[in-house]
């Protein structure tokens, strides 16, 4: 697995142009107000997310990916690798994103890193990695540019469905502020119940990705 | 037994793979047919990315889908349209290989690459081809594997660099517990390296022969229509109508040249015998 981070990582340095467009901008976001540094973390965090995705195109371009699996790795191990490339990348993204946040907070005398934003940073990492076990089986099974449109069908039909089910609940007589209110509600009365949930939620959506990629990539032919 | 395969079946909508072959340490073996015969589909098989119908394939006397890693690593593969990402540089390769090969020779690597005028910091896409086919031997031969499994290896390249990459080919042979699988268009590179040869046509092996023999019994007999009447034909293997006769294949040549000294009796070459038996009728 080694070798392939250590490939992948090499593959994702070639953006780097990509990399320092996104300092630069990050740079100019937090500059231009103080309230942006939550703004900044995320969508750092989402860029550096999405290098597993450009890893996989890269595998499979040129059919460089029947290559690998010629190399001692099994099919097992590339999944595992995948999932492994996306947790470093978003903590990279996310280490990175704050670095910035708390040197231009520093130069411009400014705290732009407050104690409660760690548990939104958490929660924007957490979602991210919801996301990544929802995207990492459809891009293995339909590859890199058909996984993003197979990716787009997928949110549009999970759109449609929650347009669909608020629908239904009004129909209840159930509104969205309600929903809203109860989840305020819940989450407040058991905030130290609702971090480690979350974390439990994830893990048990990564592991069912997970067990799902192994399957689709144990079917492929290369 | 390094390799052994047993009636491998693949089954595709307009294409079947119903192949047997083995290799023995020390060896090189052949594998030639024309384009779509199978011989991709068989290395592909061979190496589990593609999954089989039925038969069995057996890998340093193991089947082949309960390779450890530490197997795998025993083995060498060079694909005709598939390598590293072509825009990794050499020197980034480096560390992949590394990290995945225990007998990775890095110091050789460098050196070999550095000997064959690749650049370690240009990108694979901007190399050559055959600079290009010159760095998917190289990196087959970085860690001292025991089985180099070889699809079209010198296809494009000149005559100089294809006599390079065979001459890298030979030096491997020198061990014995080596052996080689490979494929090539090119008949006379492999009539000048492997110890045998399969000819693969429509997914079957059509004909297994040691190189030595097919290069000195088989012949390619040329005769008008009068003296094919009077041929004796129970040592013809196939026959090829042309304009001034026929030509026939023949594993006995020393028997036509002693009882038919009239004819023309062509010394066998790959290419004869690959034509007679694909477009000739099998007598």
């Amino acid at each position: 697995m080694k070798g392939l981070l250590i490939k992948d990582f090499q593959l994702s340095l070639l953006n780097i142009r990509m990399l320092v467009i996104i300092c630069v901008v990050s740079i100019f976001i937090t500059s231009s107000s103080t309230g942006s540094a939550s703004f900044v973390i995320s969508y750092v965090t989402i860029i550096f997310f999405m290098f597993v995705l450009t890893s996989i195109s890269y595998d499979e371009m040129d059919h460089s990916i029947s290559f690998l699996f010629t190399l001692p790795i099994s099919r097992k191990t590339y999944v595992r690798e995948k999932y492994v490339f996306s947790l470093i990348c978003g903590m990279i993204g996310l280490v990175f994103s704050t670095a910035v946040c708390m040197v231009v907070g520093a130069v411009k005398n400014v705290n732009l890193i407050e104690p409660d934003m760690i548990p939104a940073a958490l929660g924007i990492y957490l979602t991210l990695l919801f996301i990544v076990a929802l995207m990492l089986p459809i891009q293995l099974k339909f590859g890199g540019d058909n996984g993003r449109i197979a990716l787009f069908i997928v949110f549009g039909v999970i759109f449609v469905a929650i347009i669909i089910g608020s629908k239904i609940l009004e129909h209840f007589n159930i509104h969205e502020a309600d929903i809203i209110k109860f989840l305020d509600l819940l989450l407040s009365s058991n905030t130290a119940l609702a971090i480690p949930g979350f974390i439990l939620l994830v893990l048990a959506a990564l592991g069912i990705s997970y067990k799902i990629s192994v399957k689709i990539m144990e079917h492929k032919a290369l | 037994m390094i390799l052994e395969m047993k009636n491998v079946l693949k089954q595709y909508d307009n294409f079947k793979l119903d192949c047997s072959l083995s290799l023995d340490a020390g060896c090189v073996t052949g594998l030639i047919g024309q384009n779509g015969a199978g011989k991709s589909t068989t290395f592909k098989s061979i190496l589990d990315l593609i999954h089989i119908d039925g038969g069995e394939i057996n890998v340093f006397g193991k089947p082949h889908t309960s390779l450890t890693n530490r197997d795998k690593q025993d083995i060498s593969i060079v694909l005709a349209d598939s390598g590293f990402s072509g825009y990794l540089t050499i020197g980034k390769i480096i560390p992949v290989m590394s990290a995945m090969y225990d007998k990775f020779d890095k110091k050789d690597f460098t050196e070999r690459c550095n000997r064959f005028g690749l650049p370690l910091d240009k990108q694979i896409k901007e190399f050559s081809t055959g600079m290009s086919a010159k760095l998917k031997v190289l990196v087959a031969l970085s860690h001292d594997a025991k089985l180099l499994i070889l699809d079209e290896p010198t296809a494009g390249l000149d005559v100089v660099a294809r006599d390079e990459v065979l001459n890298m080919l030979r030096d491997y042979m020198e061990d014995e517990s080596h052996a080689i699988l490979i494929s090539s268009h090119i008949s006379t590179d492999l009539e000048g390296l492997c110890d045998d040869i399969y000819f693969i046509c429509d997914g079957k092996v059509i004909l297994h022969e040691d190189t030595d023999v097919l290069l000195s019994d088989y012949a390619s007999l040329k005769v008008d229509e009068k003296q094919y009447e009077k041929l004796d034909k129970k040592y013809i293997i196939s026959v090829l109508k042309e304009s001034y006769g026929y030509r026939c294949l023949t594993a006995q040549k020393q028997f036509y040249l002693e009882n038919y000294p009239d004819i023309i009796v062509e010394k066998g070459s790959i290419d004869d015998i690959i034509m007679l038996k694909v477009k000739g009728e099998t007598l």
